[in-house]
């Protein structure tokens, strides 16, 4: 035997009796909980647990079940769950009566295989050692692997190497620099890089080009809306209410603050304290209060006859599934009917839970109180604009003012004695009576006095009168001392107002008065009895108030017509009637100057009041030099003043006295009641330390305490899904013992515990980490050799290649062909939409297309309604968020095939692409090489030239298009590639 | 989430059924009952054959619900008990909802009434057609499977592990030529279902067709083919439904059809068919449904008053 | 085009065919369906098309009538109920039951329009009804439905859903899911809309919920562009078209030669899919190819956006293997506070609407030997309170009823359902179900075992459950089967 067999015997033998000793002990959470989970637990679980034994809690498993211990570490024969899987035993059946052997397990499935069946005995010898779940035990920092290679970049890449080797797999060459700018652009900002940026990294020669780059796009602003776009989905935000109405809802600030709060790098544990309990903070700012409309974009039902509690408490339901899933991966929703399932999570700890979220004021009231008034910048930058200009002009106003004020008696005579167009003849009336059996006196000037008040009257006037047409009745309250105002009771409310003229009745069109208290306008008073409301002038009843009536049309007069008025008093309170009053009848076009003059013609400068005269004065300045300053300068101050800025609802605590009690609901039902619960969390993760508040801001800083299992791991396995297009743990949704198991088990450990510790929970400086690493930067070119072994790309041998987002698929668009918007903030808007789609139901709200570049902004900002979402996104899998939805299925249908094709917005930019390329200097080849570059940031391949160069020609000879169309064709194509449409 | 109005529901229900007393017929009333509720694990037969029967109960043998229960007394009977127990771990059904009122009446009355089986014929419904074809029947031959997909026909099992297969040429579409069918023989144990319409094919196109012994159900419609290729399906002994809608094939063609014993419908609609051969036909075979007219709508209703008086039934 | 190229395009395409089938079972391009856990991947390889049992039915045409039709006026004639018309409803009705809009003690209404005895059964069918009476030895009529559901979005949900609260694949998205599509130039699930309105629960009830979005129903439009832009824009002939997919498909394989990703393939035979639906959804859509009497059969006109123009496409569609035509016609809903939502006017209107196209709809299916393996069903979301709406205490001119989830009716027809068949009964004012329940649950259950599934096995894994139509109960009725 030569030497080299001797070596080759003595290895093996080494390593025969190195396995027998350091053989690998069975390992309780990647072998026993799984085949639990899939033969014993759905019986033997949460929901039931037959015959005594619930294999989730150690107590169960361990203790007394129906017939006999459950395990009994070290002895497989007197373990229970043993002998049912070998021979079952003979017990005594209670029901029967008599003894009967019991089934073997597990029931009604085929029995555990020879191998199940020995890894359960030699898992019991061993001491049968019980694990909690993998993803419920703190993170800790893991020791790297030894390897002996230069490949690795950072600490990520020794985890992936590690499992790659595992797997015979060896990492992939570096993507090109073009093909890596444009994956790590659209990765951090979700923006295909320009022409100039690809240049000047191409020809950036030195070492920490790349980082360089790096650190430009985290520093973007784009960073932050394109991170918001995937934390939408989370908070399920929509700009209307969901349910049957789908109503508006005025939202859109919450997206301005989550697209602040990534840009400026909130960190991750404080971002989730702002958007769970913002308010509760000491001195909240707008933005951490706004922060909190995370739960408030629930939905809320507004459809007649529905029962507000139920849908306020689906709501509060809502919110404690959506921030287990979103930021503990967890589905806390089956704990809703009964104990979980699978995870050791039992039925009280969800009222328990959920009593951090029921004391919330709002209560799914449609106009989604309780809300805040938070102005957008532009509305912000408006108001100043405004605001400005008014300060501007108040000094010449106020000088006016001044100057008119000191000639008001010769102005205010020059007035008197001005010639009135109108005629205006007193009403002497020949018959005055009301239904209450009033008194009335007329004294000769027209002022007519009613002795007593009542709380509804009808005053019926009749007077004849010699104009030839009538166009108008005037009427003035005067003033009573000894009521110390014009009515009865101080005020009035003229519920109803009718005319008949000779008999017929007339019908009245428009009306004014110098004065009207709010809400009692003269209009209501021209609908007798429908709205109960009329001309009222309370806080104007010091000084006599004049209004008029003006008829639809002018009625033709005989000479001496008789005019027979009723005027109707009614009124939620006492005693308001008019007291004293005239009235006249006027033909005529009634000019602002009539009124004034016809007011005024017999006072006396010295008794006209305040009020009066300030209504003058502004009279006056409207008809002076100052008219066009004046009357700019009123109508910004009403502008500025019925101004509507954006409100946004926020969470908000009920005061102490009013706070609800959280009870169990039985089998999940909000009808059946059970015992009353506090708020706590569940026993199985970190305790909740004493120091914290017992509401949510406690509740949120148990969640981001640096002892929770959950949050980092969810978080870092998030960032790297957007990344890599699946999460080390495919179900980011699920890290439940029923979730996939991680494909790094290390590598998630380690990222999540120095999330918190060395990043310091800061998303950028893990971002950067992840996108520096080697395993980010391979080329995802793969062989057929390759793809039999890991078709998935499980094991990370290959750089990442998935479908874009439906909202990078839009940027990437309209970004290439140059029409984007970088308009950032604000409204949601309305790019196209086909006729026909937009379904309401209810409100007439319809999908108006906004104007300018408002067409052409970011997909981040596209108005959401949920029931008849954008079709376009919606196509590319964007979800209706009726419910949260913790990642997108990238689905490849004919649907997105047809709106790349012809949808008009891709149109466009094939169309203005077109002309870029048209445009471009140099040869034909010069500009399809433009062109490919500008789309793929990358150089062309020969074969490519001539397959567009040939759609080119063909478009231009045999269809006869013009230069134009074929570049917009040959745009059309390079924006339907499959390589355009991913990322790689 | 149960709400009020289901309860509402059960009370509004008792008002009535008290009013069905009268005898209660193990076939009519109670079985139905018991197969929904009961059958999953008290006398299924699964797949392979095992009957399951937990606590060994198979309602589908009296012998065995005799044990449970003593005539005259539904109250000592744990065949009742248990249905209206509330006893957490023991009620039964155990999955699902509570039998309603109306159902445990009428297992109570049955047991008071001496709880009598007769009349209970064991539904022995016996194998279903496909169930016999099934028996014995290999498994279809892979290569031949291939050459179909291949084509682009749809080639799936009729059920979950079952030999027989359904073989459907429509995906075909324009491409389908009279020659596709040549290797339908290689199938011919296991074809039950053939989808011939619309295909471009001609009655030698329908050679092969007699050899597919097991066909039951056959598509022909919109098709070229004559009477003489209904020569190849006269011998289809096992043949239920034919289809022959808007093709060529006259009273001559049908009249070769009178072989076909186990022929429950036959569409004979747009073709050159007339009254008289078909009837001719239908002598032949009495129970086949053979329907030939082109479907007319009734005259709109006049405006007069329709007589009301409803007939008592 | 050169014939090499046309091979190989074909083979590249069947290829491309089972890739994306068996990728987009494994993989990515439905992410989700990725290497996730393994027992939902058994249930994708137990289904991949093949029933549980030999289904009956393969196809379905569902008639949802969006608003509830009145049960009392059209199918469960009441003869108590004619004669306790007026008089105040008995309190042991209102214990314990919820009303949207009636107030204290409401009277109660006798059936509005007259009824007549009809088929071998002589089931009573009402006068407003003249051309369904014609086929009633056809169908079953299911009396004893019931929901649990009260307002029309959450009980449409619950009908095609299987639950009252949005997020859940819809019935026909279970049944693509189940089956797959028997055909490759038309989407296998399509929905139809008529009567003016979009049904309550908007777009969620042809929805595909948690399944992927290649499941969803895809809504065909009877005006303007029948498919979303399937229409090419403004000067791109078909065979431009054509050119440039031509394009496209040869830079796809150049880049497919060097990346090698299955899903480069998989888009290539989804842009060739929506070549060919542009011509295969309008050409199925235009109703004006088919023979004038036919037309005249169902009352339909071209360009019309009419119920019976949408049932003549249903049996176009299913013609064509579409596998599951969703049909909703609004305006049912008759509380009876205006002329367009009474029980005479508005009534009347909707039942002329209906009555004939959905009768030619099932003779015509017939006589193509089409209804044996194609189930129709129709109804609405809930029923119609015995006793007459007064809203806000008071009763207005117009004559209309309360919803009432307690007991309706629906009808069936065809793949293996019973014939001139009348099943369950409602109390004698038919408020609620006296004998043989159905609850959606119960009719769901029993469609999918009609078309071959066992309700309780076609489940997919979402969020660590097994996710199924029928949630979890449901029974099926096999008193209903032939």
């Amino acid at each position: 035997m030569n030497v080299y067999m001797m070596k080759s015997v003595v290895v093996s033998m080494l390593l025969f009796c190195l396995s027998a000793i350091g053989v690998e002990k069975v390992n309780f959470s990647e072998q026993i909980r799984p085949l639990f989970n899939r033969n014993c637990t759905g019986c033997h679980g949460g929901v039931k647990e037959a015959g005594g034994l619930s294999l989730l809690y150690k107590e169960s498993a361990y203790g007394k079940t129906d017939h006999g211990i459950g395990i009994v570490p070290g002895k497989p024969e007197e373990s229970m769950i043993y002998k049912v899987i070998t021979n079952p035993p003979e017990v005594f059946d209670k029901k029967k009566g008599k003894m009967h052997r019991l089934e073997l397990m597990p029931m009604e499935k085929d029995p555990l295989t020879k191998e199940d069946v020995a890894l359960i005995k030699r898992w019991i010898e061993e001491g049968a050692p019980w694990e909690e779940h993998w993803a419920y035990t703190a993170p800790v920092k893991q020791s790297l692997p030894k390897l002996d290679t230069d490949w690795t970049k950072n600490r990520i890449d020794y985890f992936t190497y590690a499992k790659m080797k595992e797997h015979e797999l060896t990492p992939a060459r570096k993507a090109s620099k073009g093909t890596l700018l444009r994956r790590l652009s659209l990765d951090l900002t979700g923006l295909p890089p320009t022409l100039e940026e690809l240049q000047s990294f191409v020809n950036d020669k030195s070492v920490d080009a790349y980082e360089k780059q790096v650190d430009r796009l985290l520093s973007s602003k784009h960073y932050g809306e394109r991170w918001a776009s995937i934390w939408l989905d989370l908070a399920r935000y929509s700009d209307t209410q969901g349910y049957e109405k789908d109503g508006e809802r005025v939202i859109y600030r919450f997206r301005d603050e989550v697209i602040k709060a990534f840009n400026k790098d909130t960190p991750y544990d404080q971002f989730l304290i702002e958007q769970l309990a913002g308010d509760l903070l000491p001195k909240a700012t707008e933005h951490q209060k706004v922060l909190t409309a995370f739960h408030r974009n629930t939905m809320t039902n507004t459809e007649g006859g529905t029962d507000d509690e139920e849908f306020r408490v689906a709501a509060v339901m809502d919110r404690v599934n959506t921030t287990w899933e979103v930021f503990m991966g967890t589905s806390y929703g089956c704990v809703q009917c009964h104990t979980h399932p699978y995870d050791p999570i039992k039925h009280d700890e969800y009222y328990k839970f959920m009593a951090f979220l029921n004391n919330t004021a709002d209560s799914d009231k449609s106009d989604d109180a309780p809300f805040i008034k938070t102005p957008d910048m532009y509305q912000v930058a408006k108001m100043k604009k405004w605001q400005d200009r008014q300060a501007a002009l108040k000094p010449q106003v106020e000088a006016a003012t001044k100057e008119i004020e000191s000639q008001f008696s010769d102005e205010f005579t020059k007035l008197k004695t001005q010639e009135v167009k109108v005629q205006l003849t007193d009403l002497k009336f020949n018959n005055m009576s009301s239904n209450k059996a009033h008194k009335f006196t007329q004294t000769e000037n027209g002022v007519v006095n009613v002795a007593k008040g009542a709380d509804t009257a009808i005053y019926t006037l009749t007077a004849t009168t010699d104009l030839e047409s009538l166009d108008f009745i005037e009427l003035e309250a005067l003033p009573v001392k000894q009521f110390k105002g014009s009515g009865h009771a101080g005020n009035f409310v003229l519920s109803g107002l009718s005319l008949k003229v000779d008999g017929k009745a007339v019908g009245f069109g428009k009306s004014e008065a110098t004065y009207e208290q709010k809400g009692f306008s003269t209009k209501d008073s021209l609908n007798i009895g429908k709205k109960g409301r009329g001309w009222g002038i309370g806080g104007g009843t010091e000084t006599s108030q004049t209004a008029w009536f003006r008829l639809k049309n002018t009625v033709k007069l005989k000479k001496g017509a008789v005019l027979s008025i009723q005027l109707h008093f009614k009124s939620p309170h006492k005693l308001h009637t008019l007291a004293s009053f005239k009235m006249k009848a006027g033909s005529g076009a009634l000019a602002e100057s009539d009124k004034m003059v016809n007011e005024f013609r017999d006072k006396a400068e010295a008794d006209i009041s305040d009020s009066q005269k300030k209504r003058l004065v502004r009279y006056f300045l409207k008809k002076s030099k100052h008219a066009k300053v004046y009357n700019e300068f009123t109508k910004l101050s009403e502008t500025i003043t019925n101004f509507k800025p954006a409100t946004t609802p926020i969470m908000q605590d009920l005061p102490k006295d009013k706070q609800r009690v959280t009870r169990v609901f039985n089998r999940g039902s909000w009808e059946d009641l059970g015992e009353v619960v506090t708020p706590g969390t569940p026993e199985i993760f970190n305790e909740f330390k004493e120091e914290w508040p017992r509401n949510r801001l406690g509740m949120a800083k148990w969640m981001t305490s640096t002892d929770n299992p959950l949050v980092p791991r969810i978080a870092v396995n998030r960032f790297w899904e957007q990344l890599f297009g699946t999460g080390i743990v495919d179900t980011l949704e699920d890290f439940g013992s029923q979730g996939s198991t991680p494909t790094h088990p290390k590598l998630i450990d380690d990222l999540a515990y120095r999330f918190m510790h060395d990043h310091n929970w800061s998303m950028k400086s893990l971002l950067k980490e992840l996108v520096t690493s080697a395993t980010y930067k391979q080329s995802s070119n793969v062989t057929d050799e390759k793809l039999k072994k890991d078709q998935f790309n499980s094991y990370l041998a290959r750089g990442p290649r998935f479908r874009l987002s439906s909202e990078q698929i839009r940027d990437q668009a309209l970004s290439v062909s140059g029409i984007l918007s970088k308009k950032m903030f604000g409204p949601s808007v309305m790019p196209f939409q086909p006729e026909g789609v937009w379904m309401t139901v209810y409100n007439g709200r319809k999908w108006t297309l906004s104007k300018d570049e408002d067409k052409h902004r970011r997909g981040v900002y596209t108005f959401w309604k949920r029931t008849s979402p954008y079709p376009s996104m919606e196509a590319f899998d964007t979800p209706s968020r009726e419910i949260c939805k913790t990642r997108r299925l990238r689905t490849n249908t004919p649907l997105q095939a047809l709106v790349t094709l012809n949808d008009p917005v891709y149109m466009e930019c094939a169309k203005e692409l077109g002309i870029l390329i048209k445009n471009s200097s140099g040869s034909m080849e010069d500009k399809l090489n433009f062109a490919i570059q500008k789309t793929l940031c990358r150089s062309a391949k020969k074969a490519e030239l001539l397959t567009l160069k040939k759609l080119y020609d063909e478009t231009r000879q045999e269809f006869g298009k013009s230069e134009a169309d074929a570049w917009t064709l040959v745009a059309n194509v390079l924006m339907n590639l499959d390589e355009f449409l991913v990322k790689k | 989430m149960t709400s009020k109005w289901i309860k509402g529901m059960a009370a509004g229900s008792l008002l009535l059924s008290s009013a069905l007393h009268g005898a209660v017929d193990f076939t009519k009333d109670l079985l139905p009952i018991l197969e929904e509720r009961c059958l999953k694990c008290h006398g299924h037969v699964k797949e392979s054959g095992k009957v399951v029967t937990k606590g060994d109960l198979d309602i589908t043998k009296p012998e065995s619900v005799k044990e449970f229960l003593k005539a005259g007394h539904p109250e000592d009977s744990t065949f009742y008990t248990l249905v209206i127990s509330d006893d957490e771990d023991d009620y039964m059904p155990p999955k699902g909802d509570r039998l309603t009122d109306a159902q445990k009446k009428v297992i109570s009355d049955w047991i008071k009434q001496g709880a009598s089986f007769e009349g209970y014929s064991k539904k022995a419904k016996g194998e279903t057609l496909l169930e016999k074809l099934a028996k014995g029947t290999s498994a279809p031959s892979k290569a031949a499977i291939a050459h179909f997909e291949q084509m682009g026909a749809l080639v799936l099992p009729l059920a979950q592990n079952s030999p027989l297969l359904q073989l459907n040429f429509k995906p075909v579409g324009s491409k389908s030529n009279p020659d596709m069918t040549k290797r339908i023989v290689e199938l011919k144990g296991n074809i039950v279902w053939l989808n011939l319409s619309k295909a471009n094919i001609n009655d030698a196109s329908l050679v092969p067709v007699t050899e597919l012994k097991k066909l039951t159900r056959l598509h022909l419609d919109n098709t070229g083919i004559t009477d003489a290729g209904l020569q190849s399906v006269a011998s289809l002994t096992n043949l239920e439904y034919l289809n022959l809608y808007n093709t060529a094939v006259t009273d001559a063609g049908i009249a070769k059809l009178a072989s076909l014993k186990s022929l429950k419908k036959l569409f004979l609609w747009q073709s050159k068919v007339t009254e008289a051969g078909v009837k001719s036909l239908q002598a032949k075979l009495p129970n086949t449904y053979i329907h030939f007219m082109t479907p007319k709508m009734k005259a709109p209703v006049k405006k007069e008053e329709k007589k009301k008086a409803p007939k008592k039934k | 085009m050169s014939l090499f190229k046309n091979i190989f395009q074909e083979a590249d395409e069947k290829v491309v065919q089972d890739i994306s089938r068996r990728s987009f079972l494994k993989h990515s391009s439905c992410g989700m369906l990725g290497s996730m856990a393994l027992n939902s991947l058994m249930a994708e390889e137990k289904t991949n098309n093949i029933p549980h049992h030999h289904g009956t039915a393969k196809k379905v045409i569902f008639l949802h009538m969006a608003g509830a039709p009145s049960q009392l006026e059209l199918f469960d004639y009441k003869p108590l109920l004619e004669k306790m018309d007026g008089k105040p409803c008995p309190e042991s009705y209102l214990e314990g039951k919820k009303l949207a809009f009636a107030k204290g003690i409401p009277d109660m209404l006798g059936p509005q329009h007259k009824f007549g005895q009809y088929g071998e059964s002589g089931t009573y069918i009402s006068d407003k009804l003249p051309h369904f009476q014609s086929i009633v030895d056809e169908v079953t009529l299911i009396k004893s439905m019931y929901t649990d559901q009260f307002n029309h979005a959450p009980a449409q949900l619950l009908m095609h859903t299987g639950f009252p609260r949005l997020g859940r694949p819809s019935m026909g998205s279970w049944m693509t899911y189940g089956l797959g599509s028997e055909n490759n130039n038309l989407p296998s699930y399509i929905s139809l809309i008529s009567g003016g309105k979009v049904p309550s629960a908007g777009k969620s009830v042809w929805g595909s919920g948690f399944l992927p979005s290649f499941y969803q129903g895809v809504q065909c439009r009877s005006q303007g562009e029948p498919v979303m832009y399937s229409a090419n824009p403004k000067g791109v002939s078909r065979d431009l078209r054509r050119r440039t997919l031509d394009a496209i498909n040869d830079m796809n394989r150049i880049q497919h030669a060097e990346a090698k990703d299955p899903e480069t393939l998989a888009r290539i035979s989804q842009y060739e899919m929506a070549f060919r639906m542009q011509m295969s959804v309008p050409e199925a859509m235009d109703i004006s190819k088919e023979p004038e009497y036919i037309r005249d059969m169902y009352g339909a006109e071209p360009g019309k956006a009419s119920f019976a123009n949408n049932c003549l496409l249903a049996r176009r569609l299913i013609e064509r293997d579409v596998r599951f035509v969703q049909l909703y016609d609004w305006g049912w809903d008759n509380h009876g506070t205006n002329p367009n939502d009474d029980l005479h006017n508005q009534l009347t209107k909707k039942t002329r609407e209906v009555d004939r196209p959905m009768t030619a709809l099932i003779k015509d299916l017939k006589s193509r030997g089409m209804l044996d393996d194609t189930l129709v069903v129709w109804g609405g979301e809930f029923g119609r309170t015995p006793f007459r709406e007064n809203r806000g205490g008071k009763y207005g001119k117009y004559v209309g009823r309360d919803h009432s989830p307690g007991a309706f009716t629906m009808w069936m027809a065809g793949g293996g359902a019973k014939k001139g068949f009348s099943y369950g009964e409602t109390d004698e004012v038919g408020y609620n179900v006296a004998q043989n329940p159905v609850f959606i649950h119960d009719l769901q259950a029993t469609m999918m075992h009609m078309m071959g599934f066992n309700h309780e096995k076609l489940t997919y894994y979402f969020q660590g459950r097994d996710y199924r139509l029928t949630d979890v109960g449901g029974h099926v009725k096999k008193d209903l089967l032939i």
